[in-house]
């Protein structure tokens, strides 16, 4: 599975699809064109990095057909209208639906790339993140539950002591903890630990005894 | 002896079919009839003139100076609704009205002071209803003076007379009622009657050529005096008028202004034949302004209509030809984009890659065209730049250059004066200047005159540009000086007239404003402003 980005374009008209596909090229960017929006579902796989160039009007499905057919898949590649002929409210509704840009032709190729590289580094910073958060949670999966607990707490902002009398253990073994959890979590510093908590999801532990 | 009703019928009988009449009570009808239960006083005589006296339905009658009845027939007796014996000696006067008294004694004077074959006439009306006409003539007998007369039962006539007065009366009326002005000419084409609405308006209009002064005058001599505009229209009705008295046509209509009323008033002229024996014709003017002027608006209306159909038409064909534009300067704008692109990777000589940029630049000024023309279709708000006017012009300049060119009017263009940038849509800009420099153009070739000059200034003032654009052509006479900025106002045949408008459309759009002023040397200016761009930088 290739790793490279690659620009997707959909469009039914062939001159369209025959030069945007030659520019983009030369241009440097890897690219795959289809004449309908079904070849193009059949061909793609989830997960493929990239950008998604998409012609409104189309026979068989149209632009924001496909556009909703890739949300019901949880697909999340970045989508840029460029169509022939769009309306206002068409226009609107695909935004709404989540795509990148809604821009009309002609436009110029200088204007056309910046908006790809704009969509496809949004699609790199999106999957960075994914695939951090999911590091993160792996990290997390390796803590014990005690461990689990003290990071928690910590990262609610309590003091060791206060962890101490909460877990109903000394503060001297909530430091063992911390220092354990900070290892495998690979965090810097309590920030970071915030935030790694923030994606993980952790269990809250018990209440303390009264 | 009497004679018994059977002799006397037979004998009135025979009588009445000697003259061919017949004579006999009819049920219901006393006058003109002879009484069943009258006496004969000249039984048997055989006289033939006897027997008319007797029996025919005309009254005799003999009177002396003093109006009373000397001898009666049964006929006269019946007529004045007595009996002969009754009346016989009797006064007739008494029977009389005061004022049918007065009158009778007076014919009875003048009967017996005229002398021999002297007549009169005297028509008297009786009680119920009835008149009674007597011929009178003097007669001389046995040294006396005596007054003869002819009784004869006039009540139908007078009831005809009547009638027909009533008739003549409602007739009148109906023809008084209507608006249109009637008359109604005779076979020789002389007025036999007019109506209220002809009286009042040749009052109104004194001698006014079409209207003849009333009843008597000649219809068409009046046709045939009128002159100027109206020589024509009088010859073709004077010709129609007498066509339908003539029954060649069934009838004649014109439509005719009414001259010296000011251009919008018309008049129809309406002749039909008189029916009922007579010849003649029935004559009517109906003003027809308000029609006329309905028609005409209709017509304006309906032209404003095709117009607008033809300008939707225009709409569609421009909205599908953005449409169809559309995809291939797209793809022309891409695979331009991958020639440069090629151009420079292999090394090409600047040359070539020039050209590439020339074309690149032209299709993205097309494709511009495009998106702002699909704009314009949409109403969306104008995009603003900061546009310095000098390129502007420039451009538009370049535009125009082979118009110019061919038509052989020189364009100058005055930049001296350092105009500050203003806030406003190049392409829509560019747009207006290209319309008015096209007008300017054309305005000096349309005219005659020796120098062929378009002029274009732009000038700071306090917080707009100014630009203007005047040419040597004949120039905008005051009265269209709005109007040529009205939709469909054109003077170019097969233009659509839509520059002006949308020119200032777009201007007011900006929030400047487009006019045109008179020109002292006699052509055409047309000045437009702009408000200055303060912020450096356009939103």
């Amino acid at each position: 599975m290739t790793d490279m980005p690659t620009v997707f374009l959909v469009d039914d008209d062939g001159p369209t699809l025959r030069s945007l596909a030659l520019m983009l090229n030369l241009a440097g960017y890897r690219v795959r064109e289809y004449g309908s929006a079904t070849d193009f579902l059949r061909a793609y796989s989830a997960g493929q990095p990239g950008c998604l160039v998409l012609d409104l009007r189309m026979p068989d499905m149209t632009g924001l057909e496909l556009q909703k057919a890739l949300r019901d898949k949880g697909c999340g590649i970045p989508i840029i209208f460029l169509s022939a002929f769009g309306d206002i409210p068409t226009s609107v509704q695909a935004i709404k639906a989540g795509a990148v840009d809604f821009l009309e032709k002609p436009i110029s190729t200088n204007e056309l790339l910046a908006r790809i590289d704009e969509a496809l580094t949004e699609d790199r910073l999106t999957r960075e993140d994914a695939a951090e958060a999911l590091e993160i949670r792996e990290r997390a999966a390796q803590l014990t539950p005690r461990e689990s607990e003290v990071m928690v707490l910590a990262t609610k902002g309590l003091t060791n002591k206060e962890i101490a009398r909460h877990l109903g253990i000394s503060p001297r073994t909530v430091e063992n903890h911390r220092a354990r959890v900070m290892e495998k979590m690979q965090a810097d510093n309590i920030a970071d630990l915030c935030q790694m908590a923030a994606v993980c999801a952790l269990s809250e532990p018990a209440p303390p005894p009264v | 002896m009497a004679e018994t009703r059977e002799e006397r019928d037979g004998r009135v009988g025979d009588a009445g079919r000697v003259l061919g009449v017949t004579i006999g009570p009819e049920p219901g009808r006393r006058t003109g009839g002879v009484r069943e239960d009258v006496p004969l006083t000249a039984a048997g005589s055989g006289d033939r003139f006897a027997i008319m006296y007797e029996t025919f339905p005309i009254g005799y009658a003999s009177f002396d100076a003093n109006g009373r009845v000397r001898a009666i027939n049964p006929a006269g007796a019946e007529l004045l609704g007595e009996s002969p014996g009754d009346l016989s000696g009797g006064d007739l006067v008494r029977l009389l009205t005061p004022g049918g008294r007065d009158a009778f004694l007076d014919h009875l004077r003048e009967v017996l002071e005229a002398g021999r074959g002297g007549r009169a006439t005297l028509d008297l009306d009786l009680d119920g209803g009835r008149a009674v006409r007597l011929i009178s003539a003097p007669h001389e007998e046995d040294g006396e003076r005596e007054c003869l007369s002819t009784l004869l039962d006039v009540t139908e006539q007078r009831e005809s007379l009547r009638r027909a007065r009533e008739s003549d009366a409602l007739r009148q009326s109906v023809l008084d009622s209507l608006t249109a002005q009637i008359a109604v000419l005779d076979a020789e084409g002389r007025i036999v009657t007019v109506n209220r609405a002809w009286r009042r308006f040749a009052d109104e209009n004194g001698p006014d050529p079409h209207i003849a002064a009333g009843v008597g005058s000649d219809y068409f001599a009046v046709c045939k005096r009128a002159s100027g505009q109206g020589a024509a229209d009088g010859r073709a009705a004077l010709d129609g008028i007498r066509a339908v008295i003539a029954g060649t046509l069934p009838a004649y209509s014109m439509e005719y202004p009414c001259p010296g009323r000011g251009r919008d008033c018309w008049f129809m002229l309406t002749a039909t034949p008189l029916e009922g024996g007579a010849r003649g014709a029935v004559v009517a003017h109906t003003d027809i302004s308000r029609r006329r002027a309905l028609e005409q608006q209709e017509h304006r209306r309906r032209e404003v209509m095709a117009h607008s159909s033809r300008l939707h038409a225009v709409g569609i064909l421009a909205s599908s030809l953005v449409h169809e534009l559309t995809q291939p300067l797209s793809a022309a704008t891409f695979y331009i984009g991958a020639a440069v692109a090629m151009a420079r990777e292999n090394g090409s000589d600047e040359g070539l890659i020039e050209v590439l940029d020339g074309v690149d630049a032209q299709i993205r000024r097309a494709g511009d065209i495009v998106h702002r023309l699909r704009e314009f279709m949409r109403r969306r708000e104008t995009n603003l730049g900061v546009v310095q006017l000098d390129e502007v012009i420039g451009r538009a300049l370049e535009f125009v250059h082979s118009l110019a060119l061919d038509k052989k009017v020189q364009v100058e263009v005055d930049l001296r004066s350092k105009v500050r940038p203003v806030k406003a849509d190049p392409v829509q800009i560019e747009q207006v200047l290209v319309n008015l420099l096209c007008n300017a153009i054309q305005a000096v070739d349309a005219g005659e005159g020796e120098r062929r000059l378009v002029r274009v200034e732009v000038v700071e003032r306090p917080e707009a540009a100014e630009v203007t654009v005047s040419d040597t052509g004949p120039g905008v006479p005051p009265e269209r000086m709005e109007r040529i900025f009205d939709v469909f106002e054109t003077d170019k045949p097969g233009g659509m007239g839509m520059g002006l408008p949308i020119s200032r459309e777009i201007v007011e759009a900006h929030g400047g404003k487009l006019w045109a002023e008179p020109d002292a040397g006699g052509g055409a200016t047309f000045r437009f402003n702009l408000p200055l761009d303060h912020e450096g930088s356009a939103p």
